[in-house]
């Protein structure tokens, strides 16, 4: 048996890079712009379950359209544990910075 | 009476959830065969346990804490904490959906029977086990923030 990565877990770990930088990006964007807030409340009728929602769809559709071979050449064990790591870290701080400073504003 | 009982699940499930992440970390330190079907079982276990405490959590913020007025959202703000929901609630929220995507992707990378002779292959699911139990302590952390703030705004100290 070969004991190599395969093709989900390498397009799954890299669409929850670019799901969780997304979601981190979106909470700026919905808060400091009020129409895309009203415009996610309209949605579904809270603009957090829509926030939800949104970052749900990125994650599986990108985890899907990474599940492929070329991606998997391109990626090893060690790349993807740091972009997990990092992309965790980055979101945290976009998100937590920005609650920070807008209380710490207001 | 109901709405206070009613948000309980979304703790007790997220800290079972924790300790479901907890209990695959453990398998994964001691990978062989003979333990390979258990780690993923409780790996699904954590995930299914973090999907049931987002959801009633989500519906309990939506239904209760929200409410016009009403809401722990008004009683926070209207009191001596109101960063309490600023601050540790509105990031709570949304570091949630880490937690929530970080379960699923450790469900899909143990499902690969690689990982029992690959040791990059563990560290890789070992971190997304050690973040999710972080941030599972995290939020369950920041929910006695929001809670304390309620109380002080109900009680006003």
């Amino acid at each position: 048996m070969e004991h190599k990565l395969d093709k989900k877990t390498v397009g799954f770990t890299l669409s929850y890079a670019y799901a969780t930088i997304f979601s981190a990006l979106l909470v700026i964007l919905k808060e400091t712009y009020e129409p895309i807030k009203d415009a996610m409340k309209a949605l579904t009728g809270h603009h957090w379950a829509t926030h939800g929602l949104l970052t749900l769809l990125v994650f599986f559709i990108l985890g899907y359209v990474f599940a492929k071979d070329k991606y998997l050449e391109k990626y090893d064990e060690k790349k993807l544990t740091n972009l997990t790591i990092w992309s965790t870290v980055i979101a945290t701080i976009l998100i937590t910075g920005y609650f920070l400073i807008h209380t710490l504003a207001s | 009476m109901f709405k206070i009982f009613s948000t309980m699940p979304h703790v007790i499930f997220g800290v079972w959830g924790i300790i479901m992440a907890i209990w695959a970390i453990v398998e994964i330190l001691n990978i062989s065969e003979s333990n390979y079907k258990r780690l993923r079982t409780v790996s699904l276990l954590s995930s299914i346990f973090i999907w049931i405490s987002y959801i009633v959590g989500g519906w309990w913020y939506w239904v209760y804490y929200g409410a016009k007025e009403v809401g722990d959202k008004y009683v926070i703000k209207g009191g001596p904490w109101p960063w309490a929901h600023g601050f540790f609630m509105e990031t709570k929220e949304h570091l949630f959906f880490i937690v929530l995507l970080l379960s699923m992707l450790l469900v899909i990378i143990v499902k690969n029977q690689a990982i029992i002779h690959n040791k990059k292959f563990q560290t890789l699911a070992l971190t997304v086990a050690v973040i999710v139990v972080i941030f599972g302590f995290g939020m369950e952390a920041f929910g006695s923030i929001i809670t304390k703030g309620v109380k002080a705004g109900l009680l006003g100290f």
